[in-house]
């Protein structure tokens, strides 16, 4: 059977179907009780928080220096907050 | 061949960029992949270019960054960096800094194998997510990091050897990845 090329087409599209299953790890702390490595298992609390956001890394664009960022998340194609 | 020891190993080859670090992770791939460390390398000269390849102060001959072979243009921190970040999510994982470097970084995907391998031994179904990583992404780009570095790295031995192990390395995962799918 031939592979779709490019793991991260898939993401994109949304249509990462393990992505769920996957999120039940976190839930599940499986990841936090791994020996911890470089990157860091994301507190569940924030997991939760973020589901259902997309979330992009702005920044702000006021006259002064433009360098404070933000994080903005967005649902349904619309902006809900920033942090 | 214990395999997470040697994506350790790998990831902090790339990671820390330190000369200590590099000596003694090289030694631990070297025997994870059950070989010898050859008696005639000049670390020094091996940091050298290691820096030239990787790190810079001027441009980096052979990034270790998928963006910039993935990337139409080779941007970084872009959108093939923003997926690799979506998937870390998915499993839960992030960087300790967020935005201080692109996630699609060489030693933060060895770490996220690593991380998918420790959790196969619990949830044999990771296989699928990790069998993705590998083909799907991983396979893409770094054979042509490796045969860049390899073009760019003059008479270096240890660095030349690592590239040729971690081509070795994903080629082997890319089998072993397929055929342990069909036993679940």
């Amino acid at each position: 059977m031939k592979r779709e090329q490019g793991l991260l087409k898939n993401t994109s599209d949304c249509s990462f179907n393990r992505r769920t299953f996957l999120k039940g790890l976190v839930a599940t702390g499986a990841i936090a009780s791994m020996p911890a490595g470089i990157l860091h298992a994301k507190p569940w609390e924030r997991t939760k928080y973020e589901g259902g956001y997309k979330t992009f890394r702005n920044a702000c664009p006021r006259n002064c220096y433009d360098t404070c960022s933000i994080k903005s998340f967005v649902k349904d194609g619309v902006l809900e907050f920033v942090e | 061949m214990d395999r997470v020891k040697l994506l350790e190993a790998f990831r902090d080859f790339f990671h820390y960029g330190t000369l200590d670090r590099l000596i003694d992770s090289y030694a631990v791939i070297k025997t994870e992949s059950n070989t010898t460390i050859p008696a005639d390398i000049d670390w020094q000269e091996e940091e050298y270019t290691f820096n030239r390849l990787f790190v810079g102060p001027s441009t980096p001959l052979a990034p270790a960054v998928a963006s910039v072979y993935l990337d139409p243009e080779g941007q970084i921190q872009g959108k093939v960096t923003s997926q690799v970040r979506d998937f870390y999510d998915s499993i839960g994982l992030e960087l300790p800094e967020i935005g201080s470097e692109p996630e699609d970084s060489l030693a933060y995907e060895f770490d996220v194998c690593r991380y998918l391998l420790l959790l196969i031994k619990e949830v044999p179904e990771i296989i699928e997510a990790y069998d993705e990583f590998i083909n799907e992404h991983m396979k893409l780009w770094l054979p042509q990091f490796v045969q860049r570095g390899l073009e760019n790295c003059g008479d270096s031995v240890a660095i030349r050897d690592v590239l040729g192990l971690i081509n070795e390395w994903i080629k082997k995962e890319s089998e072993m990845t397929d055929m342990s799918k069909e036993l679940i």
